[in-house]
């Protein structure tokens, strides 16, 4: 098997950087193709969502396993049914649309985790330190430190988890992100400040066991 | 780890790749994937298109059922109905026009207006087969409903007095009766009902249950279930009471108060000195309802513009209580009456019948002007 390194870079880098040309439609485009049932619509939809998909189970689930592709299979099916109920308004791209559904996917992958209680299935890869540590030890405690804060994002509010994924990690703008959920600027910012201040407080050594209300 | 963003620690990590070719077989897989799911959707909406709009067809015919079955116990009457004199005498308003009732059956579709002189009583056969007796005097407006749930049937009860007989009427009937204060819901079987007026008391409606229950509502809006032997006054502040056990039998009317002996058509003219010190005793209770019920008729068939019935009604209250209290009012209107008929001469020998009777009455200023404008 081969393996090579993934640098971690903002999905709209690393999409414009990897996407292929075939077929090279607009969203518009894509959006056309699929409700014209043209098959070329699913690689095209797949070509220009995957990158996204992909970098927002991956950072919310921390795991490469083999549930990780059932849940980018999952990530698509629900953006291909949300697009056909016509939940998609078109106010904002179509990445930052499948961002948001693949972090409520993400999200609930991590809880369904949380409640089976396992942490590593056999055949995961977990993540690895972008830069080698000096010792096995420190290694160690950073992937618990990342792992904590995963199992802390689980049992977050649902909606401010999910603003703080789309701010922090996958990096949208307020503006975009009101637009993605439908909401206001002044509610994905209250809900950002309520999610931030809610995961430092879960994540406080005084309250290991996360007991905010 | 950034105390501000844990967050931002998740972008950190690297993860090892697939290998190009389990890349590309994910790839076609998932295309395919989106594409057997959009056609699916595609098609599952292609095959609820007919049931969604035949739901929506539903929805709409339902409702339109809702409404018409809601509208129609409101709206005016659909079927009519139909009902039959079957024993005594009443008469029948129809546009101001008073005919005999006859035994031939009646179409309440026209809302008509049923009416018993004083010495009349007649029983009438509804459409829902209740038995409907009227007392003299009486005026009642019948009205029917029709809608698909089933029927309503209303009496007004404008004057005088009723009783009714009602048969079961199953759930979704319902028999009433409706005077100016009061509504009166059958529950059961046999009932009367009267609209009594005391001058200057305010007037108000008496139930008498004979037989069943009955739902009575009165000015407060209150609703209360009257039970056999119990009676109530809509002025008695929702007192129910219990009938004696000497009550009169059920379904019989009170009867109208039978006429003090007359020795002549004509009162004798008298001055009200002599009436004062000839004056009668007091009134019974009875004859004083029925004099009540007959200057009150007469009341209601002139502002019903039935003039000629009103003046029946005079005549009769004052032929058969000449020295009644009653009949001082019952002079007055009758001679306002005869003017307003244009019966000058008529009006002019009430009048100087009323002057002679009544020197000092309350109307004398009034019976002179007519005098005085009957004179050439």
């Amino acid at each position: 098997m081969v393996i090579r390194r993934v640098v971690s870079e903002p999905p709209e880098r690393a999409q414009e950087a990897g996407a292929e040309a075939v077929p090279n439609w607009s969203d518009l485009e894509i959006l056309d193709a699929l409700a014209a049932r043209d098959p070329r619509a699913g690689v095209a939809l797949y070509d220009r969502l995957i990158r996204v998909v992909e970098w927002t189970i991956l950072r919310v689930v921390g795991q490469r396993g083999p549930e990780h592709d059932d849940l980018v299979q999952s990530a698509f099916e629900q953006i291909v049914i949300s697009l056909h109920r016509r939940r998609y308004a078109r106010e904002c791209s179509l990445t930052s649309w499948a961002s948001a559904i693949s972090c409520h996917v993400a999200l609930n992958a991590l809880r369904a985790r949380r409640r089976q209680r396992w942490l590593w299935t056999s055949g995961a890869r977990p993540e690895l330190e972008p830069s080698p540590r000096p010792d096995l030890e420190s290694q160690l405690a950073a992937r618990q430190a990342l792992e904590r804060i995963r199992k802390e994002l689980a049992r977050m509010n649902h909606a401010r988890a999910e603003v703080l994924v789309l701010h922090e990690v996958n990096g949208l703008e307020l503006a975009e992100i009101a637009r993605v959920l439908g909401i206001s600027v002044a509610a994905a910012q209250s809900r950002l400040a309520r999610g931030r201040r809610e995961l430092l407080q879960r994540l406080e050594p005084a309250s290991p066991k996360g007991e905010v209300t | 780890m950034s105390p501000k963003s844990p967050l931002r620690e998740l972008c950190r990590g690297v993860w090892p790749v697939q290998d190009a070719e389990t890349e590309q077989q994910r790839r076609a897989h998932i295309a395919d994937r989106i594409v057997v799911v959009n056609r699916e959707l595609a098609e599952r909406e292609r095959r609820q298109r007919p049931l969604r709009w035949l739901a929506a067809a539903a929805v709409l015919a339902s409702v339109c059922l809702l409404w018409v079955l809601e509208r129609a116990p409101g709206s005016e009457p659909l079927a009519a109905g139909s009902v039959q004199l079957v024993s005594g005498a009443a008469s029948v308003s129809q546009a101001g026009v008073l005919a005999p009732l006859g035994n031939a059956p009646l179409d309440v579709a026209s809302q008509p207006i049923l009416v018993t002189r004083a010495d009349q009583s007649a029983e009438l056969r509804l459409a829902s087969d209740a038995a409907l007796q009227l007392a003299g005097a009486s005026e009642v407006g019948l009205e029917r409903r029709q809608s698909a749930l089933g029927f309503e049937e209303r009496v007004h009860l404008r004057a005088g007095a009723v009783a009714l007989r009602v048969p079961k009427l199953g759930t979704r009937n319902k028999l009433a009766v409706e005077t100016r204060d009061s509504w009166v819901e059958v529950h059961g079987t046999r009932f009367s009902v009267r609209w009594v007026e005391h001058p200057p008391a305010q007037p108000f409606t008496e139930v008498d249950v004979s037989e069943g229950k009955v739902l009575v509502q009165g000015r407060d809006g209150a609703s209360r279930m009257l039970g056999a032997g119990e009676h109530w006054r809509s002025n008695g502040a929702g007192e129910i009471e219990t009938a004696p056990a000497a009550a009169p039998p059920p379904a019989a009317l009170p009867p109208v108060a039978a006429p003090p002996a007359v020795s002549s058509p004509q009162p004798a003219p008298r001055t009200a000195r002599e009436a004062t010190a000839t004056a009668p005793p007091p009134p019974t209770p009875s004859e004083l309802a029925a004099q009540n019920r007959l200057l009150e008729g007469a009341e209601l068939a002139r502002k019903s513009g039935m003039p000629a019935l009103a003046l029946e009604r005079l005549d009769t209250l004052i032929e058969r209580y000449p020295d009644a209290e009653l009949a001082h009012n019952a002079r007055v209107q009758r001679m306002r009456l005869l003017a307003s008929m244009g019966r000058t001469r008529e009006a002019s020998e009430s009048a100087s019948q009323y002057l002679e009777l009544y020197p000092r009455g309350f109307a004398r200023k009034e019976a002179q002007r007519l005098l005085s404008a009957e004179a050439p």
